[in-house]
């Protein structure tokens, strides 16, 4: 439930105000950050459905193929929750750095699913800039999101093994 | 044995996802209305909710972005300066051309795109993410939106209608990868498809352009009007920036540059025209 709560009010955000933010012409992305922040406190198979779901929400609201923005965001989520664990004490030198690397290789993951389902351009520098910028806006709001994170699932959803 | 079973769910985990991705995709790509009507129903539920909040919202958004963009703005205003110089002169002889062509028009009763009914919208938000360059305009279904009828700007064709609420619709435009575009050119009357691939990328024609055909840089790109195309003929869509031999076939590749200014739209026309076929 605090899950469903959790990518419900990332998406909200991202449509009504974050989506319409520009840093050098790149779209801010929330949502992508609320999961990695999470991936980092849960398992990987709930992280991958935290993603898989709120992208697939944000899908909803796009004209790109329905499921590959839920893709990305589940693979990061996975994939973030199967290297890394923090708990709500883990200082912020040791979560920042890995949901501001997930911030960025999100956009790498869209982008190639993109392209294998016949839907993307290829790679090149603009695809890099988003990434860049994605990264860089994770890792500023990776403190505040995780904090906000923390304070939704509680001491619920505690990792149940550490990597 | 806990490793074990941890490597065995996260295959399982990864195979589900990409295997719910794939469905997705494919029930999605078959155009089933399973998937039009939640998306329908989102896009209305988010435009009044935008409606609702866009004053709070609104400033939020136009202080970061005067903020972040401010280089960007300067740099567009300097640019807008020279094209306005550039185009004052060419109006000129324009207006005379314009005045040959609705006399032939007028003598020979042709119907022209310009005689077809449009409705001017305003662009109230680009897509929410990076990877969507859709837009949404402020007109809808209760303006007569349909969805398949054609977007344009003064310069030339900059979309298509893909999806319409009550009061606002969603605008995909040419250069999405999704989009294809019956094209001729002007010069010699050749037909093709010109296809997206990506924003700020020009599109590309790979097919039906032949190799004996001569096209030079620069030549105008319109729409092809066949029958069972999607879009009426003559909208113009681009100009030729590079022509490339097909390997080994007998077709030219063709790149156009849509004349459309797709990163700086801010008003659009939408032709009240839907295909027959639609």
């Amino acid at each position: 439930m605090r899950l469903i709560l959790l990518a419900t009010f990332a998406v909200v955000a991202q449509l009504l105000v974050v989506g319409d933010l520009h840093v050098l012409g790149v779209r801010l992305d929330i949502v992508v950050v609320v999961v990695a922040a999470a991936a980092l406190r849960l398992v990987p198979e709930r992280a991958a459905a935290l993603g898989f779901g709120a992208g697939l929400l944000l899908d909803l609201f796009l004209t790109t193929p329905l499921g590959l923005t839920g893709f990305a965001y589940g693979l990061v989520g996975f994939g973030l929750a199967s290297l890394w664990s923090a708990g709500p004490n883990t200082p912020a030198s040791r979560t920042v750095p890995p949901i501001a690397a997930a911030s960025g290789a999100a956009a790498l993951v869209f982008a190639t699913a993109a392209m294998v389902v016949g839907q993307g351009s290829p790679m090149d520098w603009t695809l890099l800039r988003v990434a860049l910028v994605l990264a860089l806006s994770g890792a500023i709001l990776a403190v505040p999101v995780a904090g906000a994170v923390t304070l939704v699932l509680g001491e619920s959803e505690r990792r149940r093994f550490a990597s | 044995m806990a490793l074990v079973q941890r490597g065995v769910r996260s295959r399982a985990t990864l195979g589900l996802l990409v295997a719910a991705t794939l469905t997705l995709v494919t029930i999605d790509s078959r155009g089933a209305g399973v998937v039009d009507g939640p998306r329908r129903g989102a896009l209305s539920v988010l435009s009044s909710a935008r409606g609702a909040t866009d004053g709070v919202t609104s400033p939020v958004v136009d202080v970061w972005n005067g903020i972040f963009s401010y280089g960007e703005v300067e740099a567009e205003n300097a640019e807008l300066r020279a094209r306005v110089a550039e185009l004052e002169g060419q109006a000129v002889g324009s207006a005379s051309a314009q005045a040959q062509l609705d006399e032939l028009r007028e003598l020979q009763g042709l119907t022209l795109v310009g005689d077809l009914q449009r409705v001017t919208a305003e662009i109230t938000r680009g897509a929410p993410t990076n990877f969507d360059r859709s837009v949404e305009i402020n007109r809808g279904s209760a303006d007569g939106l349909e969805r398949g009828m054609p977007v344009l700007t003064a310069a030339g064709l900059a979309g298509r209608v893909v999806e319409v609420t009550a009061n606002s619709a969603i605008v995909s435009l040419i250069t999405d990868p999704d989009m294809a575009v019956g094209v001729r050119l002007v010069a010699s009357g050749d037909v093709g498809v010109a296809r997206g691939t990506g924003p700020d990328r020009p599109l590309h024609i790979d097919a039906g352009i032949s190799d004996s055909t001569t096209v030079e840089l620069g030549e105008i790109v319109v729409t092809s009007g066949l029958v069972g195309g999607r879009y009426p003929a003559d909208l113009p869509v681009g100009r030729v920036s590079s022509v490339r031999e097909g390997d080994g076939s007998l077709t030219r590749e063709l790149r156009v540059e849509p004349l459309a200014e797709l990163d700086r739209l801010r008003f659009v026309e939408v032709v009240l025209w839907v295909a027959d076929n639609s």
